[in-house]
């Protein structure tokens, strides 16, 4: 599957502003259900998944999360891209004791994780990658997100 | 020889198990271990039931029951950083030659 498949405007959104992260994840998996992407389970499985297996990551140069969900509750893959105005709370990954502020959240629609192994790994090139944080989170609308991820993924 | 097993878990099996998964293959296939170790993945609520099937086990996600097999933290691989001690972990504990 091409990876500029996964990529939609519609779910690019820049400077979103939420409380925490519940929230910022029910406004990004609103935006995958209306496009059809996943099923109305979604939300709520994606925040219990990241109450029980928390996707902060410290990037390069900004927090990261990549929250996702059991394929069952997807149609078909996409990516949901936020960039937030200001960081929001989440947890690390296999260390919930250790808070991260993410900056971008990469919400993951799969619907099966092995058709997109060049993806997952060049995406967690991106984390590690100041330069290509920096330009996603000072990206202006969603199309220039979207060609800059299409780039780097 | 047969093959070594290793097992990579994270909380749904579809995203970080499979990068944490293709990364250790790389760097395993540079050291030239490549043909000697066999990396499948899953979630973490099977690995109760696969861990007897391997000889090591790396995760993403936090994990604290009893099972057969070692089980190492592999967050590292995701964020680029402090990999050197673990993969040489890795290797050390699969007894790679």
């Amino acid at each position: 599957m091409n990876t500029l498949e996964l990529l939609h405007p519609e779910l690019m959104l820049l400077n979103l502003e939420a409380e925490d992260s519940d929230q910022l994840l029910d406004t990004m998996a609103s935006h995958l259900l209306a496009q059809g992407i996943v099923k109305d389970t979604f939300a709520e499985a994606i925040k219990t998944r990241e109450r029980e297996f928390a996707t902060g990551l410290p990037g390069a140069n900004m927090g990261v999360a990549l929250p996702h969900a059991d394929a069952q509750h997807v149609n078909r893959s996409a990516i949901a891209v936020a960039t937030l105005k200001h960081p929001v709370t989440f947890r690390m990954m296999g260390l919930h004791e250790e808070p991260i502020q993410a900056e971008i959240v990469f919400m993951l629609a799969l619907a099966e994780g092995h058709l997109h192994m060049e993806l997952l790994s060049n995406l967690m090139g991106i984390l590690q990658n100041e330069d290509a944080l920096t330009r996603i989170k000072q990206a202006e609308t969603p199309q220039k997100l979207v060609s800059i991820l299409s780039e780097l993924l | 020889m047969p093959k070594k097993r290793l097992l990579v878990a994270c909380g749904t099996g579809v995203a970080t198990s499979v990068a944490v998964a293709r990364k250790i293959e790389n760097i395993l296939k540079e050291r030239g271990y490549g043909d000697q170790v066999e990396i499948t993945t899953c979630t973490v609520a099977e690995l109760e039931s696969k861990a007897h099937l391997v000889d090591l086990v790396v995760t993403t996600a936090q994990y604290s029951k009893p099972i057969s097999v070692k089980v190492i933290m592999g967050v590292a691989f995701l964020i680029g950083r402090g990999t050197e001690p673990i993969i040489n972990d890795i290797i050390e504990s699969l007894g790679l030659k």
